[in-house]
């Protein structure tokens, strides 16, 4: 579905953000963006939406080159930002103005969502709340039945029932044909929803794996003491929560906040085991 | 499908932006057509003058009409113009116009009609009734009034002149029309290339442009013929040659900002 060769992008020509990134995205999959701030997330989530232009090597994604903004592209790309922009118009309104561009638009879906997210349909959407507003453009988004769904920080905002009601939603609206990739720093909102990790760091991927590849080479548990088998470890109430080779082929829980850190400190020791 | 241009498409994308800027355009065409009646009402004619200006087919001239048809007519266009392509300074608006499904063209044509084409039909219209409403109490106001008409030294009736009397009483006049496609033109680029701030930032830009061009043209002008005597006048021939260049010229030039206006919503980036 997306294929980056070579991506090379920066805000700054002293200071770029992507150096010869390269990496391939497919469909039927929840992909999970995890970075430092600066780190180049929303970035990338823009490069594949064709927001902003490479300045180096390709974008493929689902056969065009994003950068032309082609119509037949932007109609399979839901694009959540983290910060946008709803009128000043009531939810039938936006629809009416906005859904036909989209031919697979499914109205009945929209509503559905609409009501499980409990937003006041007759309220204007500008005096909605952020999380309101968020759950409109979210429920909008889905509805297009774009196949590709991109979201930069989808659960800022929203309280945690809502948190919970996403999860939820995200998990039934993910098909075969979809790719879905959500960028967030929050990664405790994510758990149990995202299949493969991607992680940014130092104008590259530091890492790209499947939960099942992570926990299969990875163990995450709370240990007593440190020792040299394990590759980080922080202080918890108990001992300590480390990471370490799963030699023994050990079943552990994934801890996206522990995996995080300890790649940004430990890369060296990790890359063996992604490469 | 086709991803340049789709009449459908274009149908849907004049649809959206009518349903989002709908309600605003027309609320600004209620206020200019206030402005429009005011500037009528603090002009009404004296019905004791017995002094008129009369044009060449017997008619009064109303002297305020032609300078505040121009004045109200460049400051609404170049706003409207001015303020279309504002959401693309502000990340979040940008990001959702740039998403919606329609190509760089249908986005670029819809621009033109509603801030250009649009534009310039309602502000025509709406001066042209208000106008027409006016004459029509002016004419029955003074219909028992006769007056002499200098250019004739006749006793005639006085009835005033129509805007159209006005736009075409000067021969040099029809090569102004393609001005109001300039201005646009300008401050429609200005919305695009400026983020914040479009009018002013246009508006300077452009008085230090003309400044600057009218600078060295004087300048130009000044090396040429200094310390030199004229030995031939320019005939009217070569009058109208000097006007059709710079009709045509506003032509270009019109063209070739779009042109640039075309390029700079193709390449925005967020």
């Amino acid at each position: 579905m997306i294929n980056i060769n070579n991506l090379n992008f920066g805000y700054n020509k002293h200071k770029p953000l992507f150096k010869n990134m390269s990496m391939r995205l497919s469909n039927g999959h929840i992909y999970g963006l995890l970075g430092k701030n600066g780190a180049g997330k929303s970035t990338l989530l823009k490069n594949l939406a064709g927001l902003v232009y490479a300045q180096g090597g390709t974008l493929d994604v689902m056969g065009y080159d994003p950068a032309k903004r082609q119509p037949a592209l932007l109609e399979q790309i839901c694009f959540i930002p983290e910060e946008f922009y709803l009128p000043s118009v009531k939810i039938g309104t936006y629809l009416k103005a906005n859904a036909p561009f989209y031919k697979n638009f499914d109205y009945g879906y929209f509503n559905d969502l609409i009501k499980e997210f409990d937003i006041p349909v007759e309220q204007k959407l500008i005096n909605m709340s952020y999380g309101q507003k968020k759950k409109v453009i979210i429920a909008f988004g889905l509805a297009t039945q774009a196949k590709l769904v991109i979201m930069d920080e989808p659960t800022n905002g929203l309280d945690i029932p809502s948190k919970a009601q996403f999860r939820k939603i995200m998990a039934s609206a993910m098909t075969d044909e979809r790719c879905i990739i959500i960028s967030t720093h929050q990664v405790r909102d994510l758990d149990n929803l995202i299949d493969t990790v991607i992680m940014l760091d130092e104008n590259d991927i530091a890492l790209k794996a499947t939960v099942e590849e992570i926990t299969e080479k990875l163990t995450f548990k709370k240990v007593k003491e440190i020792d040299d088998s394990i590759f980080y470890a922080e202080p918890s109430l108990s001992g300590y929560n480390a990471v370490m080779p799963n030699y023994h082929q050990e079943e552990s829980k994934l801890d996206m906040e522990l995996l995080f850190n300890a790649i940004l400190a430990e890369k060296i020791k990790f890359k063996p085991l992604f490469s | 499908m086709n991803n340049t241009f789709n009449i459908n498409r274009f149908g849907l994308l004049l649809k959206r932006q009518w349903l989002e800027f709908g309600k605003i355009y027309l609320m600004s065409l209620v206020v200019l057509t206030g402005i429009i009646i005011a500037f009528y009402f603090f002009n009404i004619p004296d019905l004791n003058r017995s002094l008129y200006r009369w044009d060449d087919h017997g008619h009064v001239q109303l002297g305020f009409r032609l300078p505040t048809f121009m004045a109200i007519g460049f400051l609404f266009l170049t706003i409207v113009a001015s303020t279309y392509f504002n959401a693309f300074g502000q990340k979040p608006k940008a990001i959702m116009e740039l998403m919606t499904p329609a190509s760089v063209t249908e986005k670029f044509i819809c621009a033109i009609l509603f801030s250009t084409i649009l534009s310039l039909i309602s502000y025509l219209l709406i001066f042209y009734i208000v106008d027409a409403i006016f004459l029509n109490y002016f004419n029955e106001l003074w219909q028992h009034n006769k007056a002499t008409n200098y250019n004739t030294g006749k006793l005639t009736a006085v009835s005033f002149s129509t805007l159209f009397d006005d736009l075409t009483s000067e021969r040099e006049f029809k090569f102004f029309f393609a001005l109001p496609f300039f201005f646009s033109s300008i401050f429609l680029l200005g919305s695009i290339y400026f983020n914040r701030f479009h009018y002013i930032k246009t508006a300077l830009s452009v008085t230090a442009l003309f400044s600057f061009i009218i600078f060295l043209t004087i300048k130009f002008g000044n090396l040429m013929t200094e310390g030199k005597t004229r030995v031939y006048a320019v005939d009217y021939l070569e009058k109208d040659f000097v006007f059709k260049i710079f009709f045509w010229s506003s032509v270009a030039l019109s063209l070739i900002i779009w042109l640039i206006t075309y390029v700079r919503l193709k390449e925005k980036e967020v």
